[in-house]
């Protein structure tokens, strides 16, 4: 079912069992799961099903620390949320994301790979992807002519991505969630306050606004925040009236550990001779998975570096391209997109003229590496407040030593395997010469992917939530999405979080 | 000049990749180059090239590499290119 929270009566009192607020990929995941199950579920969004420029300025903010993408544009605030721009990219994490690593300060999850694996098929089909198996070995024998690198596997592995087409959840799941029964969906309804009981111990009741001036009240037996990792901390954070830091956050740990993807061309790898590099190249007619270079854990053990992949592009097309930090400048997010599909159409020409694809002997490797959980890391509030009256987020993108080590690393390491297969030779770029310069370069970009704001951790000294989601110290106040990773992995998000979810979802099912 | 490394760079390249190897390590001199490369004076020309392909796999595999311009080398195959530019600029 659902209602326009702008078309109902002022001071609205809406109940349910179960509150989830944001309908983006991990509220929505969760929701479908509950549907038909006789509960009543709230879910809240605060735009509509179509894009608004008022509604998207209340993500606006402001960054400061290392140069990032607009705020305002790098999410997308309406039904299916960001899901409405991504790029179908999915990868399980990796056994040794969940690990407490001596190098890594701060790693560890209170949750192994395992817990998720139940949550990963239904992730899978909820992205349309086919089946949950991520081996090179099924996928060579799905597809004919995916020979990896012959390199060390002790040292060197093929991470396989498969791509989404990719499932905008505002398109795809619109009329199952309209139709439901026991679905209630609420637009323009954007979450304004968490309010307690007098101990903070348990969430009475939120409030909700919308830029038409209507304010309503929902109450449940439990509620879920799934805004994305910025809006979940910046919500957290801005319930100061019985909080004096914000709900959950008596241990200043809300909007810390900010974690991004660090994606930046790295090298070129050039080979001796020919090498079939279809394995590791994105094929934008069939969408079919793909390999990035990876370091086994073993190797991340011995050299103490983070997990990170490599990808290939030929290098003439590589050159055309544009720092991902400078094509998405715009705080509009449609022309951001217009501009990064601009930016990406030269791959996408030379990916479709297969007459050129083969006899390629130049590449550029592209990092994406996870980074170090860094507390200073963050988002706070700043004082400027948005037209409901929310301070606005304000991030500060900031880095430890280990992050632009492990990428200098990560490449001496993929060099010394090249030369010892007599396959080639790497030429790192500039920006990781200097073994002393531990700066990152201007243009260093994102993947758009916002973690750890409200990490997972069984110590409610280190984490905003515990292995369940939950909120330490409230009974009825969960997160779910990507803001609950303690680790960031060298995978994009989007299947994780959804599993994350679903986990969650199961979770609250049965306590 | 060395072989793998030639079949990728152009001979400016290995010129500068050889000039920059010499002044990071100071190894300046033609005869001292050709003997740290060169451990058995006895190689017949025929054997020489075999030889230093061998050791160029075997630094990469123990992890003897340099980066030099960026490059990551073997430094048999930096020396290698600190020789030719060596002879190149005499």
């Amino acid at each position: 079912m659902h209602i326009d929270a702008r078309e109902i009566n002022n001071n609205t009192i809406i109940e349910g069992d179960l509150c989830i607020v944001g309908a983006g990929a991990a509220g929505m995941s969760m929701a479908l799961d509950w549907n038909n199950n006789g509960k009543k579920v709230i879910l809240l969004e605060g735009g509509g099903f179509e894009y608004d420029d008022d509604v998207q300025d209340l993500y606006s903010g402001k960054s400061t620390g290392q140069r990032y993408y607009p705020l305002r544009s790098c999410r997308l605030h309406l039904f299916g949320g960001t899901t409405g721009h991504w790029g179908g990219m999915c990868a399980p994490l990796d056994p040794v994301d969940f690990k407490v690593r001596s190098w890594v300060a701060d790693s560890g999850w209170p949750i192994t790979l395992d817990d998720l694996l139940p949550y990963y098929g239904t992730a899978q089909e909820l992205l349309d992807l086919g089946v949950y198996n991520y081996s090179i070995e099924y996928w060579r024998e799905m597809y004919s002519g995916l020979t990896p690198f012959p390199l060390d596997k002790e040292v060197i592995w093929s991470k396989m991505w498969q791509f989404s087409p990719p499932t905008r959840f505002g398109k795809k799941y619109k009329e199952t969630i309209v139709n439901s029964p026991n679905i209630f969906l609420y637009t323009y309804s954007n979450l304004t306050k968490i309010i307690a009981n007098e101990h903070v111990n348990h969430i009475r009741e939120l409030q909700v606004k919308n830029l038409e001036g209507k304010t309503h009240r929902v109450r449940a037996k439990k509620f879920v925040l799934a805004c994305g990792a910025i809006q979940n901390a910046r919500m957290l954070l801005a319930s100061r009236g019985q909080a004096k830091n914000g709900i959950g956050n008596d241990k200043d740990i809300v909007g810390r550990y900010f974690m991004e993807h660090l994606e930046i061309k790295s090298a070129e790898l050039w080979l001796k001779k020919p090498f079939s590099t279809e394995l590791y190249t994105f094929d934008y007619s069939t969408r079919k998975p793909r390999a990035e270079l990876a370091m086994t854990e073993a190797i991340q053990k011995n050299k103490r570096v983070l997990n990170g992949t490599a990808s290939l592009m030929p290098l003439e097309i590589a050159k055309k391209q544009i720092p991902l930090i400078d094509v998405w400048s715009n705080e509009d997010p449609r022309q951001s997109f217009d501009n990064l599909v601009a930016n990406l159409r030269p791959s996408k020409e030379k990916s479709i003229d297969k007459n050129n694809m083969n006899g390629e002997m130049a590449f550029e490797l592209f990092t994406r590496m996870e980074q170090a959980p860094n507390r200073n890391s963050r988002i706070i509030l700043a004082d400027e407040k948005d037209a409901l009256g929310i301070p606005k987020p304000q991030l500060n993108w900031g880095f430890t030593e280990l992050d632009k080590y492990s990428i200098r690393k990560m490449y001496h390491i993929l060099g010394q395997q090249m030369g010892k297969a007599s396959l080639g030779r790497i030429k790192l770029e500039e920006f990781l010469w200097d073994e002393n310069d531990h700066s990152m370069p201007d243009h260093l970009g994102g993947g758009w992917h916002h973690m750890g704001t409200t990490r997972m951790s069984a110590d409610r000294n280190k984490g905003v939530v515990d292995a369940n989601c939950k909120v330490h110290g409230i009974s009825n106040l969960f997160i779910a999405g990507s803001g609950c990773f303690s680790t960031a992995g060298a995978a994009n998000p989007t299947l994780t979080l959804i599993a994350l979810s679903l986990r969650l979802s199961d979770y609250l099912k049965t306590s | 000049m060395p072989s793998e490394l030639a079949g990728i760079c152009d001979k400016n390249t290995l010129i500068k990749i050889g000039n920059t190897y010499r002044v990071q390590t100071g190894e300046n001199n033609g005869e001292y180059l050709e003997e740290l490369l060169f451990d058995d004076s006895e190689l017949r020309d025929s054997e020489i090239r075999i030889f230093l392909n061998n050791k160029v796999i075997e630094d990469f595999d123990k992890g003897n590499t340099v980066l030099i311009e960026g490059w990551l080398l073997s430094v048999t195959e930096a020396r290698q290119c600190a020789l030719f530019s060596l002879l190149e600029t005499n």
